[in-house]
C-alpha cells in the first residue's frame, strides 16, 4: 500500500516535472532514483502494517512480485533516454503515464479483492493505450493504441462480466470470501463455473494467449520500442502474477473444472506462437510470438498451481523478463521506431560491435532455454510443476514446441554473427540494460537458489 | 387515500398549468422588457397592454405551414422538439412550490380507537423524492438530445452546427454547475430538494454562504438554457437560426417554448436552493397559521421566479453574446477551478464551523 | 406489477441492444444505446437503487452518449461503407458467438433459482451506498484517482497539437 502511493505520488511528481523546461531534463533521473529508493523500501517493508488488508494484501508473493516488476521498470526508465525526444513537451507524461502503469501493475499483484483486480487491469491497460500511441507522428502507433484499445476494452467486459457472474454466485468480491463459498458449497450453481471461465477469457487476452492472441503482434509491432519492450516484461509479468493470485486464491478447488479449457489455451498457444514465429522476418514481430509462446511456458505455472507453482512462476517470470528486456535493449540500441527492423539487418552485428553481440547470444540463448542460461531453468522447473500434477500430454507439447523455438532463436543468432554485407566500423559499447540483463540470464542461470529461496 | 391521489393530480396538474402559463407569458414579458430596455412600447395591440399577444403567437404557430425538408430524417425531425418539450417539462415535478398544507388541523380523535375527520399534511410538490436536484441534473443532462437530433436531422450545415455547439457548450457547463451544487449539497447534507428548503428557514439562505457557487450556478443555468449571452446554437449572425434553422409552424414554436419552459424551470431551482424557497424574512412573526404562511410562501416563491426570470431577461438585453472560444475558455478554465475552490472553502468550512 | 414491469423494461433493454447492432446508421445506434441505458436506470430503480438510477442517466445518457453522438455528427457516417468480411470470418465468429451463448444460457438456465445472498433491499439508496463507499470500499474509490488521473493525462497528451 505504501509503495502504491510512492509510486503514484512519482507519478504525479513526473507529471508536474513536465512543466518546466529545466526539469524536463531530470524528471527521467528523478524517477530512476525514486524507484530504486522504492524498490529497497519494498524489500525492507513488505511486512509492515497493512492498512486496507480485505482490499490490497501485500504478503510475501505480492512483495516478490512488486520488486521484480519495480526493478524492471527502472530498467526500462533507464533504458528510456532519448526514446520520448520527438514529444520533448510532453516527456513528462509520458513518464508519468508509465509509473501509474506500474501502480496498476502492483494493485494486480497484490488484490485481495476482486475491485481491486479490475482497477488494476484497468489502471494498466488505459495507461498502456496512451502509451502504444505515444507516437502520434507515426500512422502505426495510432494503429497500435487503437487495436489495443478496443481489443482490450472487449476483454474488459468479459473479464467484468465474468466477475459480475461470481458475484452472483457468491455475494461477495473478496478472494478468501469466494474461496470460503467454495470450500463450503457442495454444489457450486453452473453461474459460478461461467464466471471462472469469462474471468480466465479476460485474463488470456492480458497475458496475450491463443486464441485471444490477435492484437499482440500489431500492438507489439506499431508501439514504440520502449512501449514495446514495457509490454513485452513488466506487463506480462504482471499479468501472470495476477493469473495465479487469482486462480491460487480463489479458484484453486474447482480446479477439475476449468484445467481442460486452460491446457486448450496452452496447446494452442505454444503451437500458435512457437510457428508462427518461424515465419517472421521482423525482430519485433518475432520477439512478440515469442512472448505470446512464452505465455504458454507461464501458463503451465498456472496450471500446476494445486501444488504451489509460484515458485516456477516468479523463475521463469524473471528469467523471461530479463531476456526480452535485453533483447528489446539491443532492438532499441540498433533501431528506431519508424521502421520495422529486419532480422536480416542485425547481420555484422559481431563485426560492428562484438561486445553487445556476445550479450545478445546469452540473451538469446536463455530464451531459447540452453542451459546453463537462466531460461532452460525456468523451462524445467515450469514443466516439473506441471508433470507432477499429471498434465503429461501439455507438457510433452511444450518439450517439442519449445525445439522449435530454438530453431528460429537461433535464426537471429545466426544472423547476429554472418558476415556484414558492408565494412564496418569495430566498436564495443553496449547499454548497461543489456549487460544487467545478459548478467541476470546467466547468474540466475547459475545459481537458481537466489531466486527460489526468496519464498 | 382519494383525497391524497386528487391532491397529488391537482398538483401535477396546477404545475402544469403554471409552467405552461408562465412560459407563455414569459414569452410577452421578453418583448416588453425588450421595447422597454430599447425605448419602445413593445406588444400592445391583442388586448389591454398586448396581454392576448402569446395567444395571437401561438395560434398563428399552430396556421403555419408544416414544412418537412425533403432530404431531412423525417423521424428523428419530428422527434427532436418532442424531446426538447418533454424533458423541459419533467423537472418542474421535483420543485417545491409550498409547503406543508394541513386539512382538518383541529380535528379531535373521536375516542381511542376512532378519529373523527384525521388530519392529514399534503406537500405542494408532484414529487419529493430523496434524490430531487439529482434528477433535475439527469433530465438537464438529456435535454440536449433534443436540440441535437433535431439540428442533426435537419441535414442542414448550419443546423448540425447549432446541434454541435448545444452539445458542447451543455456538457462543459454543466461541470461546473454541478460541482456549485455540491457544494449545497454538503452543506445540506441531502439531496431531496424539499429538504434543502426547509433548512433555509426565514430568511437564512443559502446564498449567504455560498455567494460565489450561486454566481457559478447562474451562470451555468444562462449556459443550459441557452439564453444570451450563451445562445451560441441559435446564434442568427452566424448560423441562421442554428438548430432550428429548417424547422417552422409549431414544431419550431416546440424549441422556442422550451426554452422559456427551461427558463422557468432554472429559475425555480435557483430560487428554491439558493434564495430559501417557498421561505420569506420574520415568517414565523406574523402571528399567522402555517397554513396561511404556506399559501403566502407560494406567492412568495412565484416571486423570487418571476423576478429571476426579469433578471434572465436584463441580461440577455444588456450583455452581447460571447465568442465560441471565450464560451469554451470561460467554462473550462474559469468556472470549473473556481467551482472546485469553491468546494474546497465549503468542505473547510464545514469542518471549522461544525 | 412489479414483475410485469420488470419483463416489459427487459424487454425494452434487450430489443433497444438488438437495433443498436443492428441499425445501419450509427447515429440511430447512438440512439438506442441511450434508450437502452435509460430502460437499465429503469432496472436500477426497481431495485430500489435511484442513485445509481439517475447516475446512470446522467453519466451515460447525459454525458458520454452525448460526446458520441456529437462525434459522430462530426464524422458525418450517412453512408455507411461497411466492408464486407471473409465468409471464414462470418462462419467462425457466429460459431464463436454462439457458442459462447450457449454457455451463458447454459449457466444461467441452473442459475436462476439462487437465492439473493444477504443483500439489503435499501442498498441503493444514496445514503447505505456513501457509507459502504467510504468505509468498506475507501480503498478502491480512492485508487479509482490514479486511473482517472492517468487517463486524463493520457487523453490530454495524445491529443494536444504540439
Amino acid at each position: 500500500m505504501n509503495i502504491l502511493i510512492l509510486v503514484s505520488v512519482l507519478g504525479v511528481i513526473s507529471l508536474f516535472a513536465g512543466l518546466s523546461e529545466s526539469l524536463r531534463q531530470h524528471t527521467r533521473t528523478i524517477i530512476v532514483a525514486g524507484l530504486i529508493a522504492i524498490t529497497g523500501l519494498t524489500m525492507f517493508t513488505w511486512n509492515a502494517k497493512q492498512f486496507f488488508p480485505e482490499m490490497l494484501n501485500f504478503d510475501k508473493y505480492a512483495a516478490v512480485f512488486t520488486t521484480v516488476i519495480l526493478v524492471i521498470s527502472t530498467l526500462i526508465f533507464v533504458l528510456s533516454k532519448d526514446q520520448f525526444n520527438h514529444d520533448e513537451i510532453h516527456k513528462g507524461d509520458y513518464y508519468g503515464i508509465m509509473l501509474f502503469t506500474v501502480a496498476g501493475a502492483i494493485m494486480m499483484v497484490s488484490f485481495s479483492n476482486l475491485t481491486m483486480l479490475f482497477l488494476g487491469i484497468e489502471t494498466l491497460s488505459v495507461s498502456l493505450y496512451t502509451l502504444a500511441g505515444s507516437r502520434k507522428d507515426l500512422l502505426k502507433s495510432s494503429e497500435a493504441a487503437f487495436k489495443y484499445f478496443l481489443l482490450g476494452a472487449f476483454a474488459t467486459g468479459f473479464l467484468l462480466f465474468g466477475i459480475a457472474f461470481i458475484y452472483g454466485a457468491t455475494g461477495t468480491f473478496s478472494v478468501s470470501g469466494i474461496s470460503d463459498y467454495v470450500h463450503n458449497t457442495p454444489q457450486l450453481p453452473a453461474i459460478f463455473y461461467g464466471g471462472v471461465i469469462l474471468i480466465m477469457i479476460g485474463l488470456l487476452f492480458k497475458v496475450s494467449a491463443a486464441p485471444f492472441h490477435f492484437w499482440a503482434p500489431d500492438v507489439y509491432e506499431g508501439s514504440p520500442n520502449i512501449i514495446t519492450s514495457f509490454m513485452a516484461t513488466a506487463v506480462k509479468v504482471t499479468a501472470f502474477a495476477a493469473f495465479y493470485r487469482l486462480f491460487s486464491g480463489a479458484f484453486v478447488d474447482v480446479n477439475e473444472k476449468w484445467d481442460n479449457a486452460l491446457i486448450i489455451a496452452i496447446a494452442l498457444t505454444l503451437l500458435i506462437g512457437n510457428f508462427t514465429a518461424l515465419a517472421q522476418t521482423g525482430l519485433k514481430r518475432l520477439l512478440a510470438y515469442s512472448g505470446i509462446a512464452n505465455a504458454g511456458y507461464m501458463l503451465l505455472a498456472v496450471l500446476a498451481l494445486k501444488n504451489d507453482a509460484s515458485n516456477a512462476l516468479l523463475y521463469y517470470s524473471i528469467s523471461y523478463a530479463a531476456a526480452s528486456l535485453g533483447a528489446f535493449a539491443v532492438l532499441i540500441s540498433v533501431s528506431d521506431d519508424e521502421k520495422t527492423f529486419e532480422i536480416s539487418s542485425l547481420k555484422g552485428m559481431s563485426k560492428s560491435n562484438p561486445l553487445q553481440a556476445v550479450l545478445f547470444t546469452i540473451i538469446m540463448l536463455s530464451m531459447a532455454g540452453i542451459p546453463p542460461m537462466a531460461g532452460f531453468f525456468g523451462k524445467y522447473m515450469v514443466l516439473s510443476a506441471a508433470i507432477k500434477e499429471g498434465y503429461l500430454a501439455i507438457s510433452l507439447l511444450a518439450i517439442l514446441t519449445s525445439l522449435v523455438g530454438i530453431y528460429y532463436y537461433f535464426k537471429v543468432i545466426a544472423a547476429v554473427y554472418s558476415a556484414p554485407d558492408t565494412e564496418v566500423q569495430t566498436e564495443n559499447k553496449a547499454n548497461i540494460v543489456v549487460f544487467i540483463c545478459a548478467g541476470i540470464s546467466l547468474v540466475i542461470g547459475a545459481y537458481p537458489d537466489l531466486i527460489l529461496n526468496l519464498f | 387515500m382519494e383525497f391524497a391521489l386528487l391532491f397529488k393530480i391537482l398538483i401535477v396538474v396546477g404545475v402544469f398549468v403554471l409552467t405552461l402559463l408562465v412560459a407563455l407569458y414569459s414569452t410577452w414579458a421578453e418583448r416588453k422588457v425588450s421595447a422597454i430596455m430599447q425605448d419602445r412600447i413593445g406588444p400592445n395591440r391583442a388586448g389591454p397592454f398586448g396581454l392576448l399577444q402569446p395567444l395571437a403567437d401561438g395560434v398563428k404557430m399552430f396556421m403555419k405551414e408544416e414544412i418537412i425538408p425533403g432530404q431531412a430524417n423525417r423521424a428523428l425531425f419530428i422527434l427532436g422538439p418532442c424531446l426538447a418539450m418533454l424533458t423541459a417539462g419533467m423537472t418542474s415535478a421535483i420543485i417545491p412550490w409550498g409547503d406543508v398544507i394541513t386539512i382538518n388541523p383541529e380535528s379531535v380523535p373521536f375516542s381511542e380507537y376512532f378519529t373523527f375527520g384525521e388530519s392529514k399534511t399534503y406537500i405542494v410538490q408532484a414529487a419529493d423524492i430523496n434524490i430531487g436536484i439529482l434528477y433535475a441534473f439527469g433530465v438537464v443532462s438529456v435535454g440536449v438530445y433534443g436540440i441535437m437530433i433535431g439540428g442533426w436531422a435537419s441535414n442542414n450545415k448550419y443546423s448540425l452546427l447549432g446541434a454541435i455547439r448545444a452539445s458542447s457548450q451543455m456538457i462543459s457547463y454543466e461541470l461546473a454547475m454541478g460541482l456549485s451544487m455540491i457544494a449545497v449539497i454538503m452543506m445540506t447534507g441531502s439531496l431531496s430538494v424539499r429538504e434543502i428548503v426547509e433548512q433555509q428557514d426565514g430568511f437564512n439562505w443559502n446564498i449567504w454562504y455560498q455567494p460565489l457557487g450561486f454566481i457559478i450556478f447562474l451562470i451555468c443555468a444562462f449556459a443550459e438554457t441557452n439564453r444570451a449571452p450563451f445562445d451560441l446554437p441559435e446564434c442568427e449572425t452566424e448560423l441562421i437560426g442554428g438548430y432550428h434553422t429548417e424547422y417552422s409552424s409549431m414544431k419550431l414554436g416546440f424549441f422556442l417554448f422550451a426554452e422559456y419552459f427551461n427558463m422557468f424551470i432554472s429559475c425555480a431551482i435557483i430560487a428554491a436552493v439558493y434564495f430559501g424557497g417557498y421561505n420569506f424574512p420574520f415568517m414565523h412573526d406574523l402571528g399567522l397559521s402555517d397554513n396561511a404562511i404556506a399559501i403566502i410562501g407560494i406567492f412568495v416563491f412565484l416571486g423570487k421566479v418571476i423576478f429571476g426570470i426579469l433578471f434572465f431577461m436584463w441580461i440577455r438585453w444588456t450583455l452581447p453574446r460571447f465568442r465560441y472560444d471565450q464560451l469554451m475558455k470561460l467554462g473550462w478554465q474559469i468556472l470549473i477551478p473556481l467551482a472546485i475552490v469553491n468546494l474546497l472553502f465549503t468542505g473547510l468550512g464545514i469542518i471549522v464551523f461544525k | 406489477m412489479l414483475l410485469y414491469l420488470f419483463y416489459i423494461l427487459s424487454a425494452i433493454t434487450v430489443g433497444c441492444a438488438l437495433l443498436t447492432i443492428f441499425s445501419k446508421n450509427p447515429v440511430y445506434s447512438v440512439l438506442f444505446v441511450i434508450a437502452t441505458f435509460f430502460s437499465i436506470a429503469g432496472h436500477f430503480i426497481l431495485l430500489n437503487a435511484q442513485f445509481l438510477a439517475i447516475v446512470q442517466v446522467i453519466v451515460y445518457a447525459g454525458a458520454i452518449m452525448v460526446l458520441f453522438l456529437t462525434v459522430l455528427m462530426y464524422l458525418n457516417l450517412n453512408k455507411s461503407v461497411e466492408s464486407s468480411k471473409p465468409l471464414l470470418i462470418k462462419i467462425a465468429a457466429m460459431v464463436s458467438g454462439g457458442l459462447l451463448f450457449l454457455v451463458l444460457i447454459a449457466s444461467f438456465k441452473s442459475g436462476l433459482s439462487i437465492a439473493p445472498t444477504s443483500v439489503r433491499g435499501d442498498a441503493g439508496l444514496i445514503k447505505n451506498l456513501g457509507n459502504t463507499l467510504f468505509t468498506e470500499y475507501l480503498f478502491p474509490f480512492e485508487a479509482t484517482a490514479v486511473l482517472f488521473l492517468s487517463t486524463m493525462a493520457g487523453a490530454i497528451t495524445l491529443t494536444r497539437k504540439k
